[in-house]
């Protein structure tokens, strides 16, 4: 049977902690909270995964991280406030190595925490950054001729108007800037550290095509370390359950690879 | 699944002024948040919350009322359904038949809690339908928040956002000349059969008001129709109220105009003349 105990890890960390029924050595993960969404996730999809993970001998713990869900309001900088978890988590569980990350901003800062904390030896990552360039273009291109001659119209009304700048996901995302991402992974990498990226059709404002993870993040894209799946059908909250499913699975399959 | 019950308390590493805990038989394990009073208590709040995806649209939001009340003496409980939040149990288990059990449990681990207390019950969207059965059913004040009268209306409202959003080019911007399938099983990525949806259409808060729950004090959009069995009845501007509209990853948070509302409805609390 498996069980689940709340943490608080200070800093206004707060979590529950699933755990396997028999004790483990592998890596303890981390969910980060998607946006705003608590530590249940979008449609329950970080209960549903921590669960399925437990039943699969790995322990995880899904947070409320400062100002989301029960959590206290946000102070500091998150990433200092992740790596004293990080401390806690050790001190409470015995863990010495994590898997972090999660939808949207939790892979931005899982990026982050992984940059500066040996311990990660995995990302999660649904819809991380990725450079727009002339394969985006192509994609956008793509999806745009798709979707027939009135799409097309659309779009040239459009340009054709004066161009008032909206708030883009550059805007909304902690992002590093192109140069940087390509070195901070080839450093992961170098580290050993595992990478599932998997971007959704939700995410298609800045990645249509999946050569794009390549020209964004270079050699390191290609080592045997990377995962990478691109599903132009799914939305960025994986609201249809057979994406959930489909999801998790892809998860679980790639965690038993890491093990 | 079963789950094994974990420590009452949580492993406490910093400031956090709220308590987590599981509550309830070991085959159905229900999340609680507790929230103390601080200073001195002067009364109790158990919170049922919305259902579906309303549920965590609106986490941030009632653990904010709940931290908001704390301050002006009330301690507080929030509780996840079985089958839904962080509680245990498969989402097909949600039932409710089984909702109202659970708030049954969840108010005696309130009554736990905060002994002595006198007691309130507040039910966000359709927890309403929860809350009024648990206030009828121990003569408690309600406090309802964003009320559904109608269950019918609601089911309506829930399969038109259902096509809205699997035709949506927003929401899935690869999507083909049609929409996705419907689910008769699913709206909204939550499960809802035929069953569930029969229990969800037959669902009138004013008949359920009928048999004298008072007082009743309602949080609404300044938009809806005040419900006829309101005792006390405090509008939220549009703004803050049309929080369950869009489905993104967004919460919603205390803008002035909500806290005078959770201010009114601490002001009618037991106690509040002491306080």
């Amino acid at each position: 049977m498996i069980e689940e105990v709340p943490l608080d890890l200070g800093g206004g960390l707060t979590g529950i902690l699933t755990r396997p029924a028999q004790p483990t050595t592998r890596p303890l993960w981390i969910l980060l909270n998607a946006g705003f969404i608590p530590r249940s996730g979008p449609f329950r999809l970080h209960v549903d995964l921590a669960r399925a993970l437990a039943r699969d001998g790995i322990a995880v713990l899904r947070v409320d991280q400062p100002g989301v869900g029960d959590a206290p309001p946000k102070r500091g900088d998150d990433v200092a406030v992740l790596v004293q978890g990080l401390d806690r988590l050790c001190a409470i569980s015995g863990a010495s190595r994590f898997v972090l990350g999660g939808l949207c901003s939790a892979a931005d800062q899982a990026w982050k925490v992984a940059l500066t904390d040996a311990r990660v030896c995995g990302l999660l990552l649904l819809d991380p950054y990725a450079a727009r360039g002339a394969w985006f273009r192509l994609g956008q291109l793509r999806l745009l001729l798709g979707r027939g001659g009135s799409a097309v119209r659309t779009v040239w009304r459009r340009l054709r108007r004066r161009h008032v700048a909206a708030l883009g996901d550059r805007d909304l995302r902690d992002w590093p800037d192109p140069a940087a991402a390509r070195r901070q992974a080839a450093q992961l990498v170098a580290r050993g550290v595992a990478l599932l990226a998997l971007y959704t059709g939700g995410a298609a404002a800045y990645f249509t095509d999946r050569r794009q993870f390549a020209a964004t993040y270079g050699a390191s894209a290609r080592s045997a370390r990377v995962r990478l799946h691109h599903w132009p059908d799914c939305d960025h909250m994986f609201m249809r359950h057979e994406d959930r499913q489909r999801l998790q699975q892809a998860i679980i399959d790639w965690a038993r690879a890491l093990a | 699944m079963t789950a094994v019950p974990a420590s009452t308390s949580p492993a406490r590493g910093g400031e956090a002024l709220h308590e987590f805990a599981f509550a309830g038989a070991p085959q159905r394990r229900l999340s609680t948040v507790f929230r103390p009073a601080q200073g001195v208590p002067r009364a109790a709040l158990l919170l049922c919350p919305p259902f579906f995806h309303e549920h965590f649209l609106s986490y941030r939001l009632l653990s904010l009322v709940a931290a908001r009340l704390a301050e002006r003496g009330i301690a507080s409980l929030r509780f996840d359904y079985f089958g839904s939040g962080d509680s245990w149990g498969e989402e097909s288990a949600f039932t409710l038949a089984g909702a109202v059990a659970d708030a049954e449990v969840a108010l005696a681990e309130l009554a736990r809690r905060a002994p002595a207390l006198p007691c309130s019950v507040l039910g966000a969207r359709a927890g309403g339908w929860i809350a009024a059965r648990l206030a009828r059913c121990h003569r408690l004040p309600l406090w309802l928040w964003q009320p559904l009268p109608r269950g019918q209306v609601w089911l309506d409202e829930l399969i038109a956002m259902d096509r809205r959003e699997r035709a949506s080019r927003q929401r899935y911007p690869f999507l083909g000349a049609q929409p996705w399938p419907s689910d008769p099983e699913r709206l909204l990525a939550a499960y809802c059969p035929p069953a569930l949806r029969a229990e969800l259409a037959a669902q009138d808060l004013e008949a359920l008001l009928e048999s004298a729950v008072e007082p009743v004090h309602v949080v609404d959009d300044e938009r809806a129709a005040p419900l006829a069995r309101a005792t006390t009845w405090h509008a939220l501007p549009a703004a803050a109220a049309a929080w369950h509209e869009r489905i993104d990853l967004r919460a919603t948070f205390i803008t002035p105009p909500v806290a005078a509302c959770i201010e009114a409805l601490a002001r009618l609390a037991p106690g509040a003349e002491a306080a």
